[in-house]
C-alpha cells in the first residue's frame, strides 16, 4: 500500500515536472521572435526596392504630392508605404489589420523623410 | 495489480520524458530560426541603412558644392582651377533599429582623363563636360555585434553645370569683345558701336549652350578700354534643386 502510494506520489511529481517543463520551455516564443525577423526582412526588403526605384534626387526635390503619390503607387497588397514629410503624414491610411511596422529616417539635405511601411495581415 | 500500476506508471514516465524530449527539440530548431532570421533581419537592415547612408551623404556633398557655386561667381580665368579645389565632406552616425552606424565622405574635383567609372548609385555617375566629382564613402554598421558591416566605395557624382560650355564661351566672348574695342581706339563713339554690334551674336551663341550672357565696358583713360561680361547658366537642375551658376569675365584693351 505504501509503495503504491510512493509510486504514485513519484509519478504526479514527475508529471508535474515535465509538464512545467512543457508549458514553460515552449516554441511558441521562438516562432513568433523569428515571424517578427522575418516580417521585419520583408519589409526593409520592399522599403529598399521602393527607395532604388525612385532615386534619392525623388525624395530631395519633388513636391509633396508626388512623393505621396509615389508611397501610394509604391504599396500592394502585402505592404502598404506611408511617409512623414517633416513630420506632416500623406494621407495613405495604415491599414486596419497589419502584422508588422518598419520605418526609416532619411536626413536629406533639403527635408526629412520618414518612410513608414505596413505589412498585412494575411 | 501492483505490476499493472508499476507499468502504467513507467509507460507514462517514459511518454514524459519523449514528450519533453520533442519539445526541447523544436524550441531548439525554433532558436536556430529565431536566430538565423534575426541575422537575416540585421543584414536586410544594414544593407538598407548602407543605402540610405550613401544617398543621404551623396546628395549632402552635392547640395554643399551647389550652394557654393551658386553663392560665388566663378571667374573665367580660373575657372579650372578654382573648380579643382571644389570640396566637401559630411558624416552621420548613430542608431537604427538596433544596429549603430558611422558613415563618413569626402568629395573632390574628378578630372575626365581618369575616364570613365562604373557606378551603382542611383545619383551618380561620370558625365563629360560637367562638373564631376570622386567621392570617397565609408560606412560601418554594428547590428549587436552579430553582423558587422564595413564598406569603403568610391563613387562618380557629378554637378549638371556644363564646364566645356563655359569654358570656350569665355574664349569667345573675352576675344570677341576684345576685338570689337580694339579695333577703334581712341574713338569712345566707334567703340561702343563695335561693343553693341558684337554682343547680341555673342548673347545668341551663348542662349545657344544654356547660359545668359550681359555684358558692358567704360572707356579707361583716353586710348583705353576695360570690359566685364557675366554668363549665367539658368535653372541648373542639381541633385538637390535648380540653382544658377555664374562665370565672370573681364578684360582691358588699349
Amino acid at each position: 500500500m505504501a509503495s503504491q502510494f510512493i509510486d504514485i506520489a513519484v509519478a504526479s511529481g514527475y508529471a508535474a515536472v515535465c509538464l512545467s517543463l512543457i508549458v514553460l520551455v515552449n516554441p511558441i516564443a521562438a516562432r513568433e521572435a523569428a515571424v517578427g525577423a522575418a516580417s521585419s526582412s520583408t519589409l526593409d526588403s520592399a522599403t529598399l526596392a521602393y527607395i532604388e526605384r525612385v532615386g534619392f534626387p525623388f525624395f530631395e526635390t519633388s513636391p509633396d504630392a508626388a512623393l505621396c503619390a509615389s508611397a501610394i503607387d509604391a504599396s500592394n497588397s502585402t505592404v502598404v508605404f506611408d511617409l512623414l514629410l517633416q513630420g506632416v503624414p500623406c494621407d495613405v491610411a495604415a491599414p486596419p489589420h497589419y502584422s508588422h511596422y518598419s520605418s526609416l529616417t532619411l536626413t536629406l539635405p533639403g527635408r526629412t523623410v520618414v518612410v513608414e511601411a505596413w505589412l498585412e495581415r494575411q | 495489480m501492483a505490476r499493472a500500476a508499476i507499468a502504467a506508471t513507467l509507460t507514462s514516465v517514459i511518454l514524459l520524458s519523449v514528450l519533453v524530449v520533442a519539445d526541447a527539440t523544436v524550441v531548439t530548431a525554433q532558436d536556430n530560426l529565431a536566430a538565423s532570421s534575426q541575422l537575416s533581419r540585421l543584414e536586410k537592415r544594414e544593407l538598407l541603412l548602407e543605402q540610405s547612408l550613401a544617398g543621404s551623404l551623396s546628395l549632402d556633398l552635392l547640395g554643399q558644392v551647389q550652394t557654393a557655386l551658386s553663392s560665388t561667381p566663378s571667374e573665367c580665368s580660373s575657372l579650372q582651377n578654382s573648380l579643382r579645389s571644389v570640396s566637401a565632406g559630411s558624416s552621420s552616425a548613430g542608431d537604427d533599429s538596433g544596429v549603430a552606424f558611422l558613415a563618413n565622405a569626402t568629395a573632390g574635383y574628378y578630372p575626365e582623363s581618369v575616364g570613365p567609372m562604373a557606378d551603382n548609385l542611383t545619383i551618380s555617375g561620370e558625365v563629360p563636360g560637367v562638373l564631376d566629382l570622386r567621392e570617397t564613402l565609408s560606412i560601418r554598421e554594428d547590428g549587436g555585434g552579430v553582423v558587422t558591416l564595413a564598406r569603403r566605395e568610391t563613387h562618380i557624382l557629378n554637378v549638371p553645370i556644363h564646364v566645356d560650355s563655359a569654358l570656350s564661351l569665355c574664349v569667345s566672348t573675352q576675344g570677341a569683345l576684345g576685338s570689337a574695342l580694339a579695333s577703334s581706339p581712341c574713338n569712345a563713339t566707334l567703340d561702343q558701336a563695335a561693343f553693341d554690334a558684337t554682343l547680341p551674336g555673342l548673347a545668341d551663341q551663348a542662349s545657344a549652350q544654356g547660359f545668359a550672357l550681359t555684358a558692358g565696358w567704360e572707356p579707361v583713360g583716353t586710348c583705353s578700354a576695360s570690359f566685364w561680361f557675366r554668363l549665367v547658366e539658368l535653372g541648373v537642375s542639381g541633385a538637390t534643386g535648380s540653382f544658377d551658376w555664374t562665370v565672370i569675365g573681364s578684360g582691358t584693351v588699349g
